[in-house]
């Protein structure tokens, strides 16, 4: 299906884009930043994602992620970068996957401190994105899908029941 | 050999021993009494040294997780294109390797779809088969998702 004839798939000019070249311990060290300042478009792709469950149809939103990841990542290069290097390579060294900071506590700390001097950003609370959020979104909620089985049982009865017809089904009903 | 000198063998004065019948008990070193109250010192202080570095623990899971449901967007964003790119590629493949081929449609198989019951345009997620069809076995990606595991 997703390969045949019928399927759309978008043009090259919709899927090329900037990406971000730069490898995995340096997006996980710096996603908590990154989250925090793009938050919104982070959101947005989110729901899109969610809500349409076809990739072709947020390209627009996966987009506009990785700019401001980008943007996010040159200020920090521009910035912090010599403290940025420091604590990925720590964590590099202390972590198996590259991602666990738990030893890395002393480049961390400077990391933190260079961020909130030179870029007013600070690091957000603890537990921060596991945190549910509600998000406002300016795309219209999309329609549920049609049913299209014709022969289906139907539908039970709106809320304000009817009365029962036997004194209701709890008690005995002698 | 009828004539046999020498005393014959006889019981000792006063009769054997008498059979050993009563059960022997093994020797034991730890009673109930004495296990239960093992049990019970064990598990009085062991459970709050158990809790305190499971709270410590706890708190570095939920750290861990949160940076990396703070990374899910830029992967996912990068992902879907890079995914996307690839149905092309393989769409284009496959065009040129059954261009020779009777009656053959891309994507399906002489004309029947791969999903019967599915509208004509629905994604539906392809499988790293379809992705990787023509890629040779050796350099297909393994271990997709071993970053996660952290």
């Amino acid at each position: 299906m997703t390969n045949s004839k019928i399927f759309a798939l978008p043009s090259d000019e919709d899927l090329d884009t900037e990406e971000l070249s730069i490898s995995w311990p340096y997006i996980a060290a710096a996603a908590v930043f990154l989250g925090k300042k793009c938050e919104w478009y982070h959101n947005e792709f989110m729901l899109c994602r969610y809500e349409l469950k076809d990739p072709r149809k947020c390209l627009k939103e996966g987009k506009d992620v990785t700019k401001c990841a980008k943007e996010g990542f040159q200020e920090i290069k521009k910035h912090c970068g010599k403290e940025f290097e420091e604590h990925v390579n720590c964590v590099i060294d202390t972590s198996a996957t590259g991602t666990n900071d738990r030893y890395c506590s002393k480049t961390r700390k400077m990391f933190d401190d260079c961020m909130l001097k030179n870029l007013n950003m600070e690091r957000p609370p603890f537990g921060y994105f596991c945190e549910a959020r509600v998000h406002d979104s300016p795309r219209p909620k999309p329609e549920p899908e049609p049913d299209r089985f014709t022969d289906r049982l139907p539908d039970p009865v709106a809320p304000p029941y009817p009365p029962p017809k036997y004194q209701g089904a709890a008690g005995f009903n002698i | 050999m009828s004539k046999v000198k020498g005393p014959q063998d006889l019981p000792p004065k006063g009769g054997y021993v008498p059979f050993q019948i009563e059960r022997i008990k093994l020797r034991s070193i730890v009673t109930g009494k004495l296990g239960i109250g093992i049990f019970i010192v064990t598990n009085i202080i062991g459970m709050p040294m158990y809790m305190h570095s499971w709270l410590r623990e706890r708190k570095l899971i939920i750290e861990a997780k949160s940076r990396e449901l703070a990374t899910l967007p830029i992967l996912f964003a990068e992902n879907d294109r890079a995914m996307l790119k690839q149905l092309k590629h393989v769409r284009e493949l496959e065009a040129d390797v059954m261009k020779d081929f009777p009656y053959w449609e891309v994507g399906t198989f002489f004309g029947e779809p791969i999903y019967e019951d599915a509208q004509p345009d629905t994604y539906i997620k392809p499988i790293a088969e379809e992705l990787f069809v023509f890629t040779d076995p050796k350099e297909r990606p393994v271990l997709e998702y071993i970053h996660l595991l952290s």
